[in-house]
């Protein structure tokens, strides 16, 4: 039995405003080995952190399944633990108490001193000894991915989820935080996967890199397996032999899809302007425009609460 | 990231900043104790005008200097200094706003995370609260029989609004994060609660209580004017119009526009106390 998380023929549907509906996502069958580190790769709204959220449950696929051990996904749970990009740390606790609710939480079954021992143990882990007792806010951004993937390892997943997690940091950070992913994830065999934008990013730590056509009903386009031996240092893998044909063969992917995108999107301005003439709207149209509402995170933010005064 | 820098330049700029500061202080002071000069003044001007009925600001010292030197006099009955009058008053407004406090927070919670009820119950509830204080208090007076609890009654209905639809929004709007967390954990109900709701709501609430202090104080004056015989600071206003004392009637004014605005910044601060930088308004 080796395939350890199975997606099978995912299908994914939003519905839209206007009672359409949105394919984000179509035809997914993926097999992930215990263990091994996947990258999910493609341009913004291709639907990549909508197949993470399904495999962590917080979102259902509308047909087919995702398997974790032969069993089921239907709901979250702390073995597919995730760390979101904008950290999600919970800004009235502590960095410890952030790490403490999960550990008590998940791992109730271990005795006061364990769990003890498991935060104090996570929070060294990331080198965040001096900084345990002060809230986020006084935290930097990185700093804020530490204590998420601190918070994350401590739980002892099965299955870690990253939902781009270094996409709002600097080169610098983002390049220490890389090295020390691969170091914790190593350390740990967790089986990860990874939502990035980012080529470099995915070739310096993923087993394979599975790249998702462009929506509407993407799909997988390629899957690249980086045969780089581990442990990897980031200078080391940059001079491997098979590097740049790793990274070309991304990147010419992804230059092929937007080509793809623009004459879509040329196709679709043909479209409409003929529709319009006619004063016809179509469906069509309006599905192409709820693309930006539907996909990735860009739908939240949109929306200022309203203060009752 | 940090660049070390020569010594030389810092101290200049930290001193060059501490005078700008201290300007700025002296400007925060400064600004407003001449706006109030100027009124005064204007004041002073208009009530010398001929047919003036209002006394000038200088008659109104002269009128009221026993009341204004000695604040905690109290000969019985409701013959008190000021500051006795206006702690009455207050007293009733913390019973009154503690109980608006609790029933609102909880039952704002409680519509917050039910939509079939915060459906049902909100147009009763914007409804309710445009309704004044002073409309609240024949009804209250009628049903309660008696004075004491009909100003609590008052201050209770009218600061409870804000309190109550805040918390229900705060309460709707936890970010999503947060509740992917929850979820992700397997939080247990009143984990999540205590957790995640009620520290993710607090601002809102803060919020709600800050206009509610506000309106709590608004509607004690209210009650208590039309409640004959009460110590409080509202009371203390009927009376002196009862006597004619308009010099009092002004004093009374200026400590009930005091303690208001004490209560506003003392809310404000527990804000600052309570929330982190990160949810603060």
């Amino acid at each position: 039995m080796s395939k350890f998380v199975a997606v099978e023929n995912v299908e994914k549907t939003f519905p839209l405003a206007n009672g359409g509906s949105y394919v984000a996502l179509k035809g997914i069958d993926l097999e992930i080995r215990k263990g091994e580190f996947i990258s999910l790769i493609g341009h913004s709204g291709c639907g990549k952190s909508t197949l993470l959220n399904m495999v962590a449950g917080l979102d259902l696929p509308t047909d087919g399944v995702v398997l974790l051990e032969d069993e089921e996904v239907l709901k979250p749970g702390p073995d597919r633990m995730v760390v979101f990009q904008n950290y999600s740390l919970l800004p009235w606790m502590s960095v410890r108490q952030n790490i403490e609710l999960a550990v008590n939480n998940v791992l109730a079954h271990l005795s006061v001193e364990e769990r003890k021992d498991i935060v104090e143990q996570n929070i060294q882990m990331v080198g965040l000894g001096h900084a345990a007792d002060k809230p986020p806010d006084q935290l930097s951004g990185g700093m804020k991915q530490r204590v998420a993937i601190a918070r994350a390892f401590a739980t002892k997943p099965k299955l870690m989820l990253l939902d781009e997690p270094f996409g709002a940091l600097d080169a610098l950070t983002r390049g220490n935080l890389q090295e020390k992913l691969m170091e914790i994830c190593e350390e740990n065999h967790v089986t990860t996967i990874m939502v990035t934008h980012d080529v470099d990013e995915a070739i310096l730590l993923s087993d394979r890199i599975v790249m998702l056509t462009n929506g509407p009903e993407s799909k997988i386009g390629q899957i690249l397996e980086v045969d780089i031996p581990r442990p990897r240092k980031r200078m080391e893998v940059i001079e491997h032999p098979n590097y740049y044909s790793y990274r070309s063969e991304l990147i010419y992917f992804l230059n092929q899809q937007k080509q793809i995108k623009k004459t879509a999107s040329q196709k679709d301005d043909r479209r409409s302007a003929s529709w319009s003439r006619k004063s016809e709207p179509r469906n069509w149209v309006c599905a192409v425009n709820g693309l930006r509402s539907v996909g990735d995170r860009q739908r939240e933010g949109l929306f200022c609460p309203p203060r009752v005064r | 990231m940090t660049v070390a820098q020569p010594n030389t330049v810092a101290p200049v700029k930290k001193s060059r900043a501490a005078n700008a500061k201290l300007k700025e202080r002296i400007e925060d002071f400064a600004y407003p104790l001449i706006a109030i000069a100027v009124l005064l003044l204007l004041w002073q001007l208009f009530s010398s005008l001929p047919g003036a009925t209002l006394p000038s600001p200088v008659r109104v010292v002269q009128e009221t200097w026993v009341l204004i030197f000695w604040p905690f006099y109290d000969r019985g009955g409701t013959d008190k200094g000021l500051a006795l009058q206006v702690f009455e008053s207050l007293k009733r407004v913390a019973a009154g706003y503690t109980l608006a406090a609790i029933v609102g927070i909880g039952v704002g919670i409680l519509v917050g995370l039910n939509k079939g009820m915060s459906k049902a119950l909100d147009p009763i509830f914007q409804i309710l609260r445009t309704v004044p204080p002073l409309a609240w208090v024949p009804i209250a007076l009628a049903a309660l029989q008696q004075n004491q609890p009909a100003a609590l009654f008052v201050i209770f209905i009218t600061s409870i609004w804000p309190i109550l639809i805040n918390t229900a929004v705060g309460v709707r709007q936890i970010p999503s994060d947060y509740n992917n967390v929850a979820k992700v954990l397997n939080l247990p109900k009143s984990e999540y609660f205590f957790k995640i709701l009620f520290p993710a709501a607090l601002p809102y609430i803060f919020t709600g209580l800050r206009i509610s202090i506000g309106l709590a104080w608004l509607a004690i004056i209210a009650a208590e004017i039309v409640m004959t015989g009460v110590v409080g600071i509202g009371f203390f206003i009927w009376n002196a119009y009862q006597n004619g004392q308009t010099s009092e009637i002004i004093l009374a004014l200026v400590y009930i526009g005091l303690v208001g605005w004490l209560l506003d910044k003392l809310m404000a601060h527990i804000q600052t106390l309570i929330l982190p930088t990160s949810q603060r308004q």
